[in-house]
């Protein structure tokens, strides 16, 4: 029983936003079920908080079987809207989608990418499956609140050590950090709704689905971008591969993954929106960036990084427009900030300090000697420059994703070097964990740059190839 | 045709790429062994070789099983064999071997050497890597070996009279091989899960010469090099190509990832071996952490639904880990505030779980609470053992 209900409660939210997602994606599009499934799933996993949040907020305990029904009914919903639209298209046939079939050899090389990314799955479910919930944070501030929620079956308000002993605790809990987005506990909660007992091994799992799901959308929207199978999937596997990103789903029970995933979803959704201008990308950038808001506080950061980056797409021949809008947009963000949470701008305000040269060889470490992300430092210093030789390619095809990642780039570095946090990178402690949030994005652009070096050195070879054959 | 073109075009393109990295490894392993290898002393040492005969067993009891030494452990859990040698220098020595079977993860290995004639304390290593088969470590990393080395002994920890055997306790001189062979044990060198996982990953123990990822991309560098010096040398037959040094950078990522693949899969055996016989509720009571979560179920089974409860602490770790255990009962553990919060906003009833280490001190006879810098507290006594003492406020 405890198997079949989190199956269940593992296949709702994949099949909600993946169902919903898929009403959205247009059939001819490239590697359309990655896409679909990887984005979808992201969708969901972070949708069904919301729905247990939003329930709750209508006066229904925490349970299981009302989010579960109303989950449903949306499935249920998209499906047959779905039925309905896919019995319109057979009346009126469409041609098969065109793509050349991929040579044996890349085939090849493509399931051999693909086993290893199968085997790294594996190895991480199963250190999710026996080894009960193990990392710092997860049990100060994290799992604490979805402890309570779940056995309380209501959302028991938490607040800051200092208002708990005011209260006298009275009708409310506290913990190290009180005022974090309940989105990651809620959906610890779902889970354990789902088996009826709290199960640190079992409540994990969206963990390792959110890892599967953010290789499918990188996958699916570096196909989408027109990229190669097989060049899509090898940097689907450099980031899968990467050991902290593999620590972060082993030891399940962080909110970085899925604040990475969903900034990482948001940015490649942005970048397709941007180029191909199909509503449903805006809209997956517009959810994802939104997400960011409820996964953890940082996420504030890094949706600030879409601002600047949507007043330079805008179709507009008014500079004055532009910077007028981006003003504007920033104001916004700002003002929802403060609302939601005055603590983070007011220590970003109050801890500026000077340069930290020692934030800086922490970052140098942990990014070029450590073995957190293999040799995506060394990647990102070969082809981030190599990308000049393109011409158009920072200032038109990639410039909105240039301008996002380079305010976060920004953002991560003043943080680490001209704030208080910048301990943060001279012992290890976060810069690691900020580089999770950015570095999945960082690699879209390189995957993007690669492709088009490599598609130029192609097209370069096929003109050279008839000259070595006749010597 | 178009099929064979391109499986013969395949073909080169691995074929190129392959002596590429082999030149690069080459020149890798000539740059490692050159010019960052020990120095050799003038006159060579001979290796110095743990065996029953050439060496002294100091706790525990020795015997030949399979031509190898077995050591059982004495009943404090001990045992402790040195080798048989006259003083020597200790830069002589670059390399020690120790390859251990049937050894389980939970015992502890500490390498423990002297100056000649020392009475001051020995100096000790407890070697991280768990991966006790056979490894080599670079003496050179080793906090204090220097000058002369008198005593040079191996310390195991472990159960009361379990079994070890010691397949081979060397010391050894520099030579390129055993540079290689170091720094081989140091790539597969295995450690459980820290407290730190979370936040870094280095890929290196404390003894380790090398980091694996600067290493990773000399291989890259050279091999690139490799190769482009390779398309100068075909005179024009062959062209640069970009997809050949991605297949470069694939190749050399597929080895660090080997190393890190291999690393999971031994904490996976480890994460198998201690908790996977426990049902999935039951685990807590294995592991690090059995003890705390013991302690905390105890004090649950004191409390009333409605108590409150302050978690006192001077470890953060077992203090946080005891309060999460204690939810969903109303805990506070605060980080930088009172680990007992002021007296205005205690009230009676109130229990104080103190996990050890703890700088409060429960006095039974005088039935207070004292704690430095503070007014003592009335209390009483709920219950105590060997990992905390629960009171309650009077």
């Amino acid at each position: 029983m405890p198997f079949l209900m989190t199956t269940l409660a593992l296949a709702l939210p994949v099949l909600l936003g993946s169902l919903l997602l898929n009403l959205l994606v247009p059939a001819r599009t490239a590697a359309r079920a990655a896409l679909v499934l990887g984005n979808g799933t992201l969708i969901g996993l972070l949708l069904i908080p919301q729905i247990l949040r939003g329930l709750h907020a209508l006066g229904a305990p925490l349970a299981f079987l009302p989010t579960a029904l109303l989950a449903g009914a949306l499935i249920t919903a998209a499906a047959v809207a779905h039925l309905a639209r896919a019995h319109r298209t057979e009346l009126t046939p469409s041609p098969a989608p065109a793509g050349s079939p991929m040579p044996t050899s890349h085939r090849v090389l493509f399931l051999f990418i693909a086993a290893m990314i199968i085997a790294r799955v594996a190895t991480l479910g199963l250190e999710i499956l026996w080894r009960p919930l193990f990392p710092w944070d997860a049990t100060m501030h994290w799992a604490t609140k979805a402890k309570v929620w779940f056995e309380l079956g209501w959302m028991a308000p938490f607040v800051e050590n200092h208002v708990w002993l005011n209260m006298g605790g009275e009708g409310v809990y506290t913990d190290r950090h009180a005022g974090y987005p309940a989105t990651i506990p809620l959906l610890q909660v779902w889970m354990n709704l789902a088996t009826g007992y709290w199960d640190e091994n079992l409540m994990n799992l969206p963990w390792l689905l959110c890892f599967v799901a953010l290789g499918g959308a990188f996958y699916g929207q570096l196909r989408a971008a027109g990229v190669g199978a097989l060049t899509s999937l090898a940097f689907t596997y450099l980031l899968l591969s990467m050991p902290l990103l593999n620590i972060h789903v082993a030891l399940a029970g962080y909110a970085d993954l899925f604040l990475g995933a969903a900034y990482c979803a948001g940015l490649m959704a942005f970048h397709n929106w941007l180029t191909t201008r199909r509503r449903w990308q805006g809209a997956l950038t517009l959810y994802f960036a939104l997400a960011c808001l409820v996964i953890k506080n940082e996420g504030a950061v890094w949706v600030m990084t879409f601002l600047p980056a949507l007043a330079l797409s805008v179709r507009t021949r008014h500079k004055v427009a532009k910077l007028l809008l981006l003003f504007v947009l920033t104001l916004v963000l700002f003002a929802i900030l403060a609302h939601k949470n005055p603590v983070l701008l007011s220590y970003a305000l109050t801890h500026i300090t000077e340069l930290h040269l020692s934030g800086f060889a922490g970052i140098i470490q942990a990014i070029w000697l450590h073995d957190n992300w293999h040799l995506i430092g060394y990647l990102f210093a070969a082809v981030i420059p190599l990308g000049l030789l393109l011409p158009g390619a920072y200032t038109q095809r990639y410039a909105g994703l240039v301008v996002a990642l380079s305010c976060a780039l920004g953002l991560f570095l003043f943080i680490f070097l001209f704030t208080a946090f910048g301990e943060g990178a001279s012992n290890f402690t976060g810069v690691g964990r900020l580089c999770l949030h950015l570095f999945p994005g960082l690699l879209f652009l390189c995957a993007l740059i690669s492709n088009e070096l490599l598609l130029r050195d192609r097209a370069a070879d096929s003109k050279f190839e008839p000259l070595a054959q006749k010597m | 045709m178009h099929a064979i073109g391109q499986r013969t075009q395949l073909a080169r393109m691995i074929k190129i790429t392959g002596w590429s990295l082999l030149i690069g490894a080459a020149a890798l392993i000539a740059a490692l062994t050159l010019f960052y290898a020990p120095t050799a002393s003038d006159s060579p040492a001979p290796p110095i070789t743990w065996g029953t005969s050439s060496g002294k067993v100091i706790a525990g009891t020795a015997s030949i099983v399979d031509e190898m030494t077995q050591l059982a452990l004495n009943p404090q859990g001990t045992g402790v064999v040195t080798l048989a040698m006259e003083p020597v220098a200790a830069r002589n020595y670059p390399f020690v071997h120790i390859a251990l079977e049937q050894a389980s993860s939970e015992l502890n290995v500490i390498l423990s050497w002297n100056a000649p004639h020392s009475k001051g304390a020995s100096r000790l290593y407890r070697l991280e890597n768990k991966a006790l088969a056979s490894q080599w470590i670079a003496t050179t990393e080793l906090r204090g070996w220097s000058g002369d080395i008198g005593t040079l002994s191996l310390v195991i920890m472990g159960q009361p009279g379990e079994t070890v055997l010691i397949r081979d306790f060397s010391l050894h001189p520099a030579s390129p091989w055993r540079q290689l062979q170091a720094i081989y044990s140091d790539f597969t060198a295995y450690t459980s899960w820290n407290r730190a996982a979370m936040n870094t990953h280095t890929g290196v123990i404390n003894v380790s010469s090398f980091y694996p990822v600067p290493l990773g991309a000399a291989l890259f560098l050279l091999s690139t090099l490799a190769y482009g010096a390779l398309v100068v040398l075909s005179r024009g037959k062959l062209r640069f190509r970009l997809v050949n040094v991605a297949l470069i950078f694939l190749a050399n990522w597929l080895i660090l990832d080997a190393v890190w693949q291999n690393r999971l899969w031994q904490q996976l055996a480890d994460t198998y071996h201690t908790y996977a016989h426990v049902e999935s509720r039951q685990r807590r009571s294995v592991g690090p952490d059995a003890p705390l979560f013991r302690f905390a179920s105890q004090v649950k089974s004191h409390l009333a639904e409605d108590s409150r409860v302050i978690v006192a602490s001077n470890d953060r770790y077992n203090g946080m880990r005891v309060a999460y255990y204690l939810y969903p009962f109303n805990v506070y553990w605060s980080v930088h505030d009172p680990q007992v919060p002021f007296d205005e906003f205690l009230h009676a009833g109130d229990y104080i779980a103190l996990v050890k280490p703890s700088a409060f001190r429960f006095k039974g006879g005088r039935g207070i609470l004292v704690a430095p810098e503070r007014a003592d507290l009335p209390v009483e006594l709920v219950f105590s053992n060997g990992n905390g003492t629960l009171v309650r406020l009077k």
